[in-house]
C-alpha cells in the first residue's frame, strides 16, 4: 500500500512582498512543506530567507498571494509555532534566570494574567533537560556562553510543544564543536516536530537537512541530494566554493 | 543627621518629606527598571522636560485667566502624557525618527514653557521648585497621589510582569507569542509620564531623570533579574531619598540636588566595585589555569 501523502505544513501561493523602500524581496514564491520535514532555507544576503521567515509567523503580511501554516494563516497558527531568533536580536546581558527566559516562551499559551503556574514551571525544566542544560534553571542568561545561550532560546522555543520549529541562523555565532553539538540536538528535535531553519553554512546542512529551500527572491525547493555546484551558482549569481564539512552529527 | 533625627517627630512638613521619598521610591524602582532595562532613559527625559509647557501654560492660566482650579501639576501631567503619546507612536511606528522626534518634545516642551512664563506677570518661585523640586513643600494632596500611582504599578506589575519582560527582552518573541506590544509600550510610556510627573516635587523635572535612572542602573550590577533590580531599586531609592532630606537638613542644603549627588557617588562606587570583583575573579581564575596545566 503506497504512503499517504503528509500534510502541508507551510503552504505559499504566489506570494510577494516588498518594504517601504519598494525593494521586491520575494516574488511570486510558491512552497509546500510537508509535515516532519527538516527544512534549510539557504541563499545570498537580501535573498528574502527572514522575510520569509516573519511571513510565516505573521510579523509581515504578503502584498500578494496566500500564506498558510499548519494549515491556517499565520496569526493563528502562532501559539503552535516555536521562534529562535537570530543571535543579534536578542540582548545577552538581559536581567533574567535561564528560567525566566525559558518560560517566556509559554506566553500565550496559559492563563493571560499574573505568574506562571507548576504546570508552566514544570514544562520549561523539561524543554531544559530536553536541550540538556538540565542544572541550569537558576543561572543568570547573561553569564551563558554563546553556544548555552543559543540552547536556551530553543527551549524557549519548544516549551509551548509546537509542530514547527522556526530558526533563524541558528549557528551564525557558534564555534564548529558547539555547530556539531547544536545540530545533533536539532536533529533529535526533528524526530518529533517540522524544522525549517535559516541558514549560511550550505555545506554543513546539507549534511543533516533533507530538503534545501533555495531563497533569492524567489524560491526553489530541492531535495538535499539535488543540491550541487550548478544550483548554488544560480542561487547566487556566481561562482561559489561549496567547503565539505567533515562534521559528524549523530 | 542628628539634628533631622531630632526635628523628624515635631515637623509635620518633614515627615511628608520622608514619606513622598519612600512612597517615591516604589514608582521609581518599577519604572526606573523598565527606563534602564529597555533603554528608554532619553524617552524619559523627553517626557520630563515637555513638563515645563504643562506647568507654563497652568500657571499662566491661573494668573492671567483667574482659572485657578487649574493646579500646575495638572498641567504638567496632560504635558507629559502628550509626550509620551506623540513619542510611543513615533516609536512604533517609524523607528529611524524616534530619537529626532524626543529631541523635538524635549526641546519644544521646555520651549513653550519658557515662553509661558515669560508672558506670566509676577515672580515664579513656584516654577523653580518644580525644576529643581522642593520635598520639603509636598502637600498631603500629594502623598495621596503618589501612594495611588504605586498602588496602579504594583497592580500593573503583578499582572502583566511576563509580558513586559518579553517586551524588553524580544520584542519580535512577544509580538509572536501574542503579546500586544504596542499597547504595553504605550502604558508603559504613560506610567512612565505619571510617575516622573509625581517624581518632580521630589527633584525637580532637571534632575528626574537621575533619581529615576541612577538606582535602577546601581540595582543592575547587584541582582541578576528584573524583579530583584526592581526591588533593590526601590529600597535604594528610599535610602538615598531618606539620606538626601537628612544630610541637607542641617546645613540648609537643596534636598533634591543632595539626593543625586548621593544617587551618582553610589552609581560609581558599585560600578567600580563590580569592575574590581570582575578583575578579581579574572586573575583567580587566570592562576587556577595555569596551576592545573601539566
Amino acid at each position: 500500500m503506497a504512503d499517504e501523502p503528509r500534510p502541508s505544513v507551510v503552504e505559499l501561493a504566489g506570494v510577494s512582498f516588498a518594504y517601504e523602500d519598494g525593494r521586491p524581496v520575494l516574488q511570486d514564491v510558491s512552497l509546500e512543506l510537508p509535515a516532519g520535514c527538516f527544512a534549510s532555507l539557504v541563499g545570498p544576503n537580501g535573498g528574502g530567507k527572514t522575510t520569509l521567515l516573519k511571513l510565516l509567523l505573521g510579523l509581515l503580511a504578503p502584498m500578494r498571494g496566500a500564506v498558510k501554516v499548519l494549515g491556517v494563516a499565520p496569526r493563528e497558527a502562532r501559539r503552535r509555532v516555536g521562534y529562535v531568533p537570530q543571535h543579534t536580536r536578542v540582548d545577552p546581558h538581559f536581567p533574567a534566570t535561564v528560567l525566566e527566559v525559558v518560560l517566556l516562551g509559554r506566553l500565550g499559551t496559559g492563563r493571560r494574567w499574573g505568574p506562571f503556574g507548576r504546570h508552566d514551571r514544570e514544562a520549561a525544566l523539561a524543554a531544559l533537560h530536553e536541550v540538556r542544560l538540565d542544572g541550569f534553571a537558576r543561572r543568570s542568561f547573561a553569564a551563558l556562553s554563546g553556544g548555552e545561550r543559543q540552547r536556551v532560546l530553543v527551549a524557549r522555543a519548544i516549551v509551548c510543544e509546537p509542530e514547527l520549529l522556526l530558526l533563524d541562523e541558528p549557528v551564525a555565532n557558534l564555534d564548529q564543536v558547539v555547530e556539531e553539538a547544536f545540530f545533533a540536538m536539532l536533529a533529535e528535535l526533528g524526530q518529533r516536530m517540522t524544522i525549517l531553519l535559516v541558514s549560511h553554512d550550505l555545506g554543513f546542512v546539507k549534511t543533516i537537512v533533507d530538503t534545501v529551500v533555495c531563497v533569492n527572491r524567489r524560491v526553489v525547493a530541492h531535495p538535499t541530494s539535488a543540491v550541487d555546484g550548478h544550483v548554488i551558482s544560480e542561487l547566487y549569481g556566481g561562482d561559489v566554493r561549496l567547503v565539505h564539512h567533515e562534521h559528524r552529527v549523530s | 543627621m542628628g539634628e533631622f533625627l531630632h526635628a523628624l517627630p515635631t515637623h509635620a512638613f518633614l515627615l511628608h518629606a520622608l514619606l513622598a521619598g519612600l512612597l517615591a521610591s516604589v514608582a521609581c524602582g518599577i519604572i526606573g527598571t523598565y527606563v534602564v532595562v529597555r533603554r528608554i532613559s532619553y524617552v524619559a527625559g523627553g517626557i520630563a522636560h515637555s513638563l515645563l509647557a504643562g506647568l507654563g501654560a497652568a500657571r499662566y492660566l491661573r494668573v492671567v485667566h483667574g482659572w485657578t482650579w487649574l493646579d500646575p501639576l495638572l498641567g504638567a501631567a496632560v504635558a507629559a502624557l502628550l509626550a509620551a503619546g506623540i513619542i510611543a507612536i513615533v516609536g512604533l511606528r517609524a523607528r529611524q525618527r524616534e530619537d529626532t522626534v524626543i529631541g523635538a518634545v524635549w526641546a519644544v516642551g521646555m520651549a513653550v514653557g519658557v515662553l509661558f512664563i515669560h508672558l506670566t506677570p509676577g515672580y515664579n518661585e513656584d516654577l523653580l521648585g518644580y525644576l529643581f523640586g522642593n520635598i520639603l513643600m509636598v502637600a498631603k494632596r500629594d502623598l495621596w497621589l503618589m501612594g495611588g500611582l504605586d498602588l496602579v504599578l504594583l497592580v500593573f506589575v503583578g499582572l502583566l510582569f511576563h509580558q513586559l519582560q518579553a517586551v524588553c527582552f524580544d520584542e519580535e518573541l512577544a509580538r509572536v507569542r501574542g503579546v500586544a506590544v504596542e499597547g504595553l509600550y504605550l502604558l508603559l510610556l504613560v506610567l512612565t509620564a505619571l510617575t516622573v510627573v509625581l517624581l518632580v516635587s521630589v527633584v525637580g523635572l532637571v534632575m528626574v531623570i537621575a533619581l529615576l535612572t541612577l538606582p535602577a542602573a546601581t540595582a543592575g550590577h547587584l541582582t541578576r533579574t528584573m524583579a530583584g533590580m526592581m526591588v533593590v531599586a526601590t529600597l535604594l531609592c528610599a535610602a538615598l531619598t531618606a539620606a538626601g532630606l537628612a544630610l541637607s537638613y542641617a546645613p540648609n542644603l537643596p534636598a533634591g540636588a543632595t539626593t543625586i549627588a548621593l544617587a551618582g557617588l553610589t552609581y560609581f562606587l558599585v560600578v567600580g566595585g563590580a569592575r574590581l570583583v570582575q578583575a578579581r575573579r579574572r586573575q583567580v581564575g587566570l592562576s587556577r589555569g595555569t596551576a592545573s596545566r601539566p
